[in-house]
């Protein structure tokens, strides 16, 4: 709400306001900014993905966002998301930079943030629920049909558990035996091969087709997180799921950050620190040194980089560069271009037609089509995004993009249709801390930053108690209409089902006991809340039964089913005892 | 409760081994069983029945010969009938093998007592509360059975069949032996309505479908194996809507809750169960020690009492969400019902909560409307003079009563008033033992002495009538034969058979009547003699 601040936001929004009413096309000379986020959407999938994806990548998309990633189930971690964002901080205590925000020489705002969720968690296939038990070398499959359990045993110590997109079928990596089992369900049972992996790894990325999949060792964010070294940073194992599944050991360039897939599902693209790894399927007979292209200098470690859908370039920024690069996958011809100001964000359209890059300090957001725009000035176009934006979202049918910033807390998105080449403002009650856009592209959810300190202090006023709750906004892009929701909590995962009908978010606190699922209509914008028994850890649909499963933290595992359509509600909790009966 | 029926004979006859006559063995008697308008005593060592009607004192008592060796003696339920389940003889030189049997008697003479043999020589039974179904079974302690038994048959007897018969089954067992049988109600499950069997067994619940008996059993485990604890499942509710089995296990914190959900056709197994058990976990606080249903608007809640965390819980089990409530005081006991409040004329639904068999004094009241959204505040406590040792409830009557533990100088029984939640004390000369109820009164058994203490629960006003000896049982008969209702007493002390009948209306020793020596009345007819 910008209390602290009143005339700043003022500022800002009159800003939006002179962009709505002439939106200005410049082409863009001036070299650019460095990137925060690694990623790519070269193959993004529906539904949920499409909404976690775009909130786990403030900034952009995320990691969160590759179908069928390691850190794809559906939904996306909120919960310390703030973190580098200074989530207390308002305007008034950053000093107050009226007019631009983040345009401030002395201090500069943060970068913008990307947020990821913990990996360890159950996972959706289409019908069955998959949940790993280190513990007794199970993977528990729930069907969430009628809730029974049944636990399949598998390889020693299963650990990281991921599931193919849209299919009853899941892979775990048996950190024990060193292997992964393939876990495949339907009515009659389930299914398990096993094909072995090299040592160490810890994350499975799932082509959308889910025909391949890359074993690899995710890097922790800290030291120490994952209980020990991998035997390499560059071994990755390429599985071939069929009727026989295989394995093979691949060499890659130093300490894989993320992998995207081709959309034909003929390649895979495992980005390194030394550039993209290209594992094209087809010509890998056995274990090999896969190609390695550079995306960008020799020293540059900390770059970013998406792939097209069809595998053809590779799209990179750097944080805090002002230039971003564009290789050639097939020729390694690299080129670059110099947008005049850091990069703030640089987000690739679904179709990978075209990327947007936001100079925040410039206060410009440039479309730059692919892969023209890098070479001939007249395939990008500038529009006035002032006031301090630094995050683009573009939505999934690629015809508008949200603007905002994670970095300070400015109670606005902007709007840019791509199409009619205008700007509209959404004036929204709070800061931004993610943004998450439904698959059908009409609705935007915002989740915003809580200021320090108590809404219930009886010093403050409304705005005061607003700007220091909890709370998201849900946004009809089309009338850029917004409802904010106060929450009780912080809003932690989110979900949207598969018919874009409904969305969920997960609220917890546990020194006050909240424990809520909250649905959202999205054609309403009502909220309803579903109670639940425990800490909620994540949320994700499961289209064949119409629900949303929540699992939650319990000594012998809980999760919830919420039918997304009757609001019914059926938990079950004890997954070994639930697989222990006997009829 | 054995003792010799004729010393002095036992005496003179006492060489000889091989065959013993009826006046030198010795009468073993079952607990005494109250039917409509009379009392029935069983006879385990010489296997015969005594009926007893109290309207007609000087009829003398109805025998009835039951099959070798009685071991459970219990009212049909719904009937005025009795059950007795008789392990029969085994045989040995000269005496010839008898097979186990159920023996049904209707108190109406007329009406010749059904047998119905049993394949195993069983030591429990088990019936329905509607009376249909019974099932008979080996408890946990059985040590003496044939050479060999196997500890997880039962027998399965429909009572609503023209001619009744055993089917026997064997349960699936991983080591633990049936503890209780327990019976559900009607449960609305996919193939039609349904009654379930639950049987309970040491780490262990076990469902059979009642009316599909061909079906398998599903067996639920309560612990992992590598779980150490010895958890005995105790209590059982039934959903019978949306069913769901709730398992309050001692040993454990959480309740078990059992949603039953549909199979679907597809995905049945031939001949298999048309429901699958979904289990969660529901946390109770410690040591959960009483459990009970009520309706919201929401839908059904589970309370729970905890003592060990002198806290209760209620509990929505679809979602396993449970809310805490402090308590003042622990409480073991869990009474739902539907009246008045203070301040509140409307009758809801509201809980007694007390501490039975723990060292609690005081009560709780819960009004469960918005109880999850109230906490404390639906909360209101009273104090007791004493612990509680048993309570008895009626929600008709609005009232409660207490049966305290003995302490020196504090009340013997409390009478609660469920709506103005009074606790009214009624001290006792002597220490309580026992309690038993009629529609208006509650008697009071003393540990000691002759003196059988009751209140009117209308006036609260104590009475007692003197008795010619100790009191080892009550058991109110509301139905008598000319329409009274009466209370008898059994003396346990004689061994001829003594019990006294009291008038429930108006407990006067001058109209008490005395029965005596009916356990010997025939005894120079029998041809054992």
């Amino acid at each position: 709400m910008g209390v602290m601040m009143p005339e700043a936001g003022r500022c800002c929004r009159e800003c939006v306001a002179g962009a709505v009413e002439n939106p200005r096309q410049t082409d863009v000379r001036a070299p650019a900014h460095p990137l925060l986020k690694a990623l790519t959407t070269m193959t993004r999938t529906l539904s949920i993905v499409a909404l976690s994806a775009a909130l786990a990548g403030c900034g952009g998309s995320a990691v969160g966002a590759r179908s069928g990633g390691p850190n794809n189930g559906g939904g996306s971690d909120l919960a310390g998301g703030s973190k580098g964002n200074a989530p207390g901080a308002n305007m008034g205590a950053t000093g107050g930079s009226s007019g631009g925000m983040g345009a401030d020489p002395i201090a500069p705002p943060p970068p913008e943030m990307e947020e990821r969720r913990s990996f360890e968690t159950p996972r959706a296939g289409a019908r069955y629920v998959y949940v790993a038990n280190p513990k007794r070398d199970t993977v528990a499959v729930i069907d969430s049909t009628n809730l029974t359990i049944r636990p399949i045993q598998v390889g020693d110590t299963p650990t990281y558990l991921q599931t193919v997109p849209g299919k009853d079928v899941a892979l775990v990596i048996n950190v024990g035996s060193r292997d992964v089992s393939i876990l495949r369900t339907d009515a009659a049972g389930t299914r398990t091969s096993t094909v072995p992996v090299v040592p160490g790894v810890n994350a499975l990325s799932v082509a959308p087709d889910g025909k391949h999949v890359v074993a690899w060792y995710q890097s922790p964010a800290k030291p120490g997180l994952t209980g020990g070294p991998p035997g390499s940073f560059q071994d990755v194992s390429l599985i071939t799921l069929g009727d026989t599944d295989q394995s093979i050991g691949l060499t890659v360039g130093f300490r894989p950050s993320d992998v995207a897939f081709a959309a034909d599902g003929s390649a895979a693209f495992v980005i390194t620190e030394d550039g993209v790894s290209v594992l094209r399927f087809a010509e890998l007979r056995g274990p090999s040194v896969t190609p390695l292209i550079a995306v960008g200098d020799a020293a540059d470690t900390a770059q970013d980089v998406s792939v097209t859908p069809d595998g053809r370039y590779a799209l990179s920024r750097k944080e805090g560069a002002t230039e971003i690069r564009l290789v050639d996958l097939t020729t390694r011809a690299s080129t670059t271009v110099d947008l005049g100001s850091a990069v703030t964000d640089l987000d690739l359209a679904p179709g990978g037609d075209f990327a947007l890059a936001v100079l925040r300090e410039a206060g410009t957001v440039v479309r730059l089509l692919l892969p023209g725009g890098f070479t001939d000035p007249t395939m990008r176009h500038s529009f006035a995004a002032e006031g301090g934006v630094g995050s683009a979202t573009i939505t999934p049918d690629g015809k508008a993009a949200i603007l905002y910033t994670t970095a300070n807390p400015v109670e606005r998105l902007v709007l840019l249709d791509l199409v009619a080449q205008s700007t509209r403002p959404v004036r929204l009650k709070k800061g931004v801390r993610a943004v998450a856009v439904s698959p059908d592209s009409r609705t935007a959810l915002v989740v915003h930053t809580k200021d320090a300190g108590s809404p219930t202090d009886p010093s403050i006023d409304v705005e005061g108690a607003i700007d220091r709750s909890h709370g998201y906004s849900v946004v009809d892009l089309a009338s850029a209409f917004a409802k904010l929701q106060l929450t009780t909590a912080p809003v932690g995962e989110l979900a949207i089902t598969p018919d874009a009908t409904r969305a969920f978010v997960l609220l917890r606190d546990d020194a006050v006991s909240i424990r809520v699922a909250q649905r959202i209509q999205l054609a309403s914008f009502i909220v309803d809340d579903f109670p639940l028994g425990s800490p909620p850890l994540s949320i994700a649909a499961l289209a064949d039964s119409k629900r949303m499963f929540v699992s939650q933290v319990h000594p012998e595992g809980r999760i919830s089913f919420i039918h997304w359509e009757t609001g019914a509600v059926e938990s079950v909790t004890g997954f070994e005892l639930n697989g222990r009966i006997v009829q | 409760v054995k003792r010799p029926l004729a010393a002095l004979a036992l005496l003179s006859l006492g060489a000889c081994k091989e065959w013993e006559p009826a006046y030198t063995q010795q009468a073993t008697m079952l607990p005494p069983v109250a039917l409509d308008s009379r009392v029935a005593l069983v006879d385990s060592g010489n296997a015969r029945v005594f009926l007893v009607d109290p309207a007609r004192p000087e009829s003398g008592a109805r025998l009835v010969s039951v099959a070798k060796d009685p071991v459970v003696a219990t009212r049909h339920q719904g009937k005025d009938e009795l059950l007795v389940l008789s392990r029969g003889e085994r045989g040995q030189p000269g005496v010839l093998p008898e097979p186990p049997a159920l023996t049904i008697f209707a108190a109406d003479p007329a009406v010749p007592p059904r047998v119905v043999p049993l394949g195993s020589r069983f030591n429990t039974l088990s019936q329905s509360p509607d009376g249909r179904r019974l099932i008979a079974h080996f408890g946990p302690s059985t040590t003496k059975g044939d050479s060999l038994f196997n500890p997880n048959e039962i027998a399965i007897l429909d009572l609503a069949a023209a001619s009744p018969v055993a089917v026997p089954r064997t349960i699936r067992s991983f080591g633990s032996v049936p503890d209780r049988v327990l019976f559900s109600p009607s449960l609305a499950l996919p193939d039609g309505p349904r009654t379930l069997a639950v049987l309970l067994s040491q780490n262990f619940v076990t469902l059979v479908d009642l009316d599909n008996p061909t079906r398998p059993e599903i067996t639920v485990p309560l612990t992992l194996p590598n779980d150490t604890r010895t958890l005995r499942p105790v209590q059982v509710l039934f959903e019978t809507k949306d069913p769901v089995v709730y398992v309050r296990v001692q040993g454990a914190n959480d309740i078990y809750a059992l949603r039953l959900l549909p199979v679907a056709a597809a995905e049945r197994a031939p001949n298999g169960n048309d429901f699958t058990p979904a289990l969660g976990l529901l946390a109770a606080g410690t040591g959960p020690a009483d459990m009970a249903l009520y309706d919201t608007a929401d839908g059904p809640r589970l309370l729970v009492t905890s003592p060990g965390s002198r806290d209760a819980f209620v509990i929505d089990a679809r979602t396993s969400r449970s809310t805490r409530i402090a308590l003042d005081d622990a409480a073991s006991r869990i009474h739902i019902f539907e009246s008045t409040g203070p301040g509140d004329p409307k009758s809801r639904a509201r809980a007694l909560l007390l501490g039975t068999g723990i060292e609690a004094r005081t009560i709780s009241f819960l009004d469960l409307d918005q109880l999850e959204l109230q906490g404390r505040r639906n909360l209101d406590s009273r104090q007791m003079g004493a612990p509680a040792l048993e309570s008895l409830f009626f929600p008709s009557r609005g009232q409660a009563v207490v049966l305290h533990r003995a302490q020196p100088g504090t009340a013997g029984v409390s009478v609660i008033d469920l709506s103005q939640r009074t606790v009214a004390p009624i001290f006792a000369e002597v220490p309580p033992s026992r309690l038993a109820a009629t529609p208006d009164k509650i008697w009071v058994g003393p540990e000691s002495g002759e003196r059988l203490g009751f209140i009117n629960l209308m006036s609260l006003a104590p009475g007692e009538v003197r008795l010619e000896d100790a009191i080892s049982g009550i058991l109110p008969l509301p139905r008598a034969a000319d329409g009274k209702s009466r209370v008898v007493v059994v003396h346990g002390g004689d061994p001829a058979g003594s019990l006294t009948v009291l008038d429930a209306d108006k407990p006067e020793r001058a109209t008490a009547r005395r029965i005596k020596g009916f356990l010997l009345q025939d005894l120079l007819e029998r041809e054992d003699r």
